[in-house]
C-alpha cells in the first residue's frame, strides 16, 4: 500500500487565497481523470459521464465563491460531481421503461450465455486469446451489476491507483467503507467472471 | 499465514491482490500457492480483471473545446462576480446618502414621526376577526401576563376577574382600532364570539362607534383612565364587568 501514489496530492490545500481562473482551470485538468471515473462510476456510461463532468466544471466555477481555501478542491469538485451524477441517474432511473416483454429479455441473455466459454489466456503460449473482447464485454457486463457507490471505489483504487485515503475524501466515506467496496466489487466481479470463462478450461470452454 | 490445513481465506486473498501485504507476508503467501490450485487461478483472474479495468477505463482528459470554453466562463464569472461586488458597493453607498440625508434633513429636536395609523370602527375589526377564525394573536391564561400586558400597553394594570360556566376568555389580540396600541380581548359567552376593545381615553375616537349592522351590539364604558368597547351579538351577555384595573382591586382589598 505504501507503494502507491496518492493522486489526490491536491496543491489547493492549505492555501488561504481565493483561485484564480487559470488556477481553477489547471486544477480542474489535473483532476478529471477522477472525475471522470466518479461519474462513469455512478451513472455506468462513460460518454454520459464526460457531459456530467463538464456540466459540474460550469456548477462548479457558479460556486467558485463557496469553496472554502485552504481545503481540497478535488474533494469539492468530486462533490459536485457525484451530486450531478446521481441526480442523472435518478432522472434516468425515472424515465427508463421496458421496451419489451422482460421475460423474454431474461430467456435472450440465458441463450447468450450458453454460448462456449471462453478464457483470455493460451495455456499454451501465455498469449491473449482473440476472445479478448468478450472477456472485456462480459466484466463491463458484470462491472455494471455492482452498486454506483462500490463501482466508483474499484475503479478510483484499480484504474487510478489511488489510496483508501483518497477515495475516502473524494467520495466523502470512511475508509474502510472504501475498502471494503473495493474487496467486495472484486470477488463479484471474479465470481462472475469464474461462471463464464473456467481457467482451467481451454479456449473452447471444455475442462482439461 | 496459512497451512495445508488452513488454506488462505477470501480476506487474505484479497490483501494480497491489493497490494495490502508486507514484503513477507507476500512471500509466504506466495509460497504456499502450489498447493491451492484454485487460489492461484483466482489471482490470475484477478489480474486479468484489473488490466482489463484499466485497459476499459484509460485516464479521460478534458477536450481542448471544453477547457476553451471553460476559460471564457471563468473570466465571464469573474466579470459577473466583480459587477455584483461592485453593484452591492454602489448600493451600501446610496443607502449611506439616503440615512445620511434623513438625518440632515431631521433636526434632533423635531418629534419622532409615527408610522401611518388608520383608526376604524371596533364593529368593522369585530367582523374581521370573526372572519379569520376568531383566533387571539396570544393565549394569555397567566394572570400576571394578562395584567402586565395592559400596564405596557395602556399604561394601566387590568385583571380578570373569573368568569362562571359558558364564558370563558380565549386570549389578546392586537388588532388596532382606536390607536395602534389598542388591546382586544376575546371571549366566548354562550358559544358567541365577544371582542372587548381597551385603550387609554385620550386615545378614544368617534369612529370607533360606528356600526350599521343592527346584529352587533356595542358597548362603550369609561373607567379609570380607560375606554372599553365591547363588541358582540345581539343579546349576548357583556363580560366588562370582569376586567378590573388595579385602582379598583386594591381598595376591595383594603376592605
Amino acid at each position: 500500500m505504501g507503494s502507491r501514489r496518492d493522486s489526490t496530492h491536491d496543491p489547493q490545500q492549505g492555501r488561504s487565497e481565493k483561485l484564480t481562473p487559470d488556477e481553477f482551470v489547471a486544477l480542474y485538468r489535473q483532476a478529471y481523470p477522477r472525475l471522470h471515473l466518479i461519474a462513469t462510476g455512478i451513472v455506468g456510461d462513460r460518454t454520459q459521464a464526460e457531459d456530467i463532468v463538464q456540466e459540474s466544471a460550469l456548477i462548479a466555477l457558479e460556486k467558485l465563491d463557496q469553496f472554502e481555501a485552504g481545503s481540497s478542491f478535488g474533494a469539492w469538485l468530486a462533490e459536485i460531481v457525484r451530486r450531478t451524477s446521481l441526480n442523472y441517474a435518478r432522472k434516468l432511473r425515472k424515465r427508463k421503461t421496458i421496451v419489451s416483454d422482460p421475460h423474454l429479455l431474461e430467456e435472450t441473455r440465458e441463450v447468450h450465455n450458453t454460448q462456449p466459454a471462453t478464457w483470455p489466456i493460451n495455456d499454451q503460449t501465455g498469449s491473449l486469446s482473440k476472445e479478448q473482447s468478450h472477456f472485456d464485454d462480459e466484466l463491463l457486463r458484470a462491472l455494471n451489476g455492482i452498486n454506483p457507490v462500490a463501482r466508483c471505489c474499484l475503479l478510483l483504487r484499480v484504474v487510478q491507483n489511488l489510496t483508501y485515503a483518497g477515495i475516502s475524501e473524494l467520495l466523502q466515506i470512511p475508509e474502510g467503507t472504501a475498502m471494503s467496496h473495493v474487496h467486495r466489487s472484486k470477488r463479484i466481479l471474479r465470481r462472475s467472471m469464474e461462471k463464464k470463462h473456467d481457467p482451467k478450461a481451454g479456449a473452447s470452454g471444455d475442462k482439461k | 499465514m496459512s497451512d495445508d490445513r488452513n488454506p488462505p481465506t477470501e480476506e487474505q486473498i484479497e490483501a494480497y491482490v491489493d497490494g495490502l501485504l508486507s514484503p513477507s507476508e507476500r512471500e509466504a503467501f506466495e509460497a504456499q500457492l502450489h498447493a491451492y490450485p484454485d487460489v492461484a487461478a483466482q489471482l490470475e483472474l484477478q489480474q486479468w480483471i484489473d488490466a482489463a479495468l484499466r485497459k476499459g477505463f484509460p485516464p479521460a482528459q478534458p477536450s481542448a473545446v471544453h477547457l476553451e470554453r471553460l476559460l471564457v466562463s471563468t473570466g465571464s464569472a469573474v466579470t459577473r462576480r466583480f459587477a455584483q461586488v461592485a453593484m452591492l458597493a454602489v448600493a451600501a453607498a446610496l443607502g449611506g446618502v439616503i440615512v445620511a440625508w434623513q438625518f440632515m434633513d431631521r433636526p434632533m429636536d423635531r418629534p419622532r414621526e409615527e408610522p401611518f395609523f388608520q383608526p376604524r370602527p371596533v364593529a368593522e375589526v369585530y367582523r374581521e376577526t370573526v372572519k379569520n377564525g376568531f383566533e387571539p394573536y396570544y393565549e394569555c391564561h397567566d394572570d400576571e401576563r394578562f395584567a402586565a400586558t395592559f400596564q405596557k400597553r395602556q399604561g394601566i394594570v387590568l385583571h380578570l376577574a373569573a368568569m362562571p360556566a359558558g364564558k370563558g376568555m380565549l386570549g389578546l389580540s392586537y388588532p388596532g382600532g382606536l390607536s395602534r396600541d389598542t388591546t382586544a380581548m376575546l371571549c366566548r359567552v354562550d358559544d358567541q364570539p365577544v371582542m372587548v376593545f381597551v385603550d387609554r381615553v385620550e386615545n378614544d375616537q368617534p369612529i370607533a362607534v360606528e356600526n350599521d349592522d343592527s346584529s352587533l351590539r356595542i358597548k362603550r364604558e369609561v373607567r379609570d383612565g380607560l375606554v372599553f368597547y365591547e363588541v358582540a351579538p345581539a343579546g349576548a351577555v357583556s363580560v366588562l364587568e370582569y376586567l378590573i384595573s388595579d385602582a379598583a382591586v386594591k381598595p376591595q382589598a383594603g376592605l
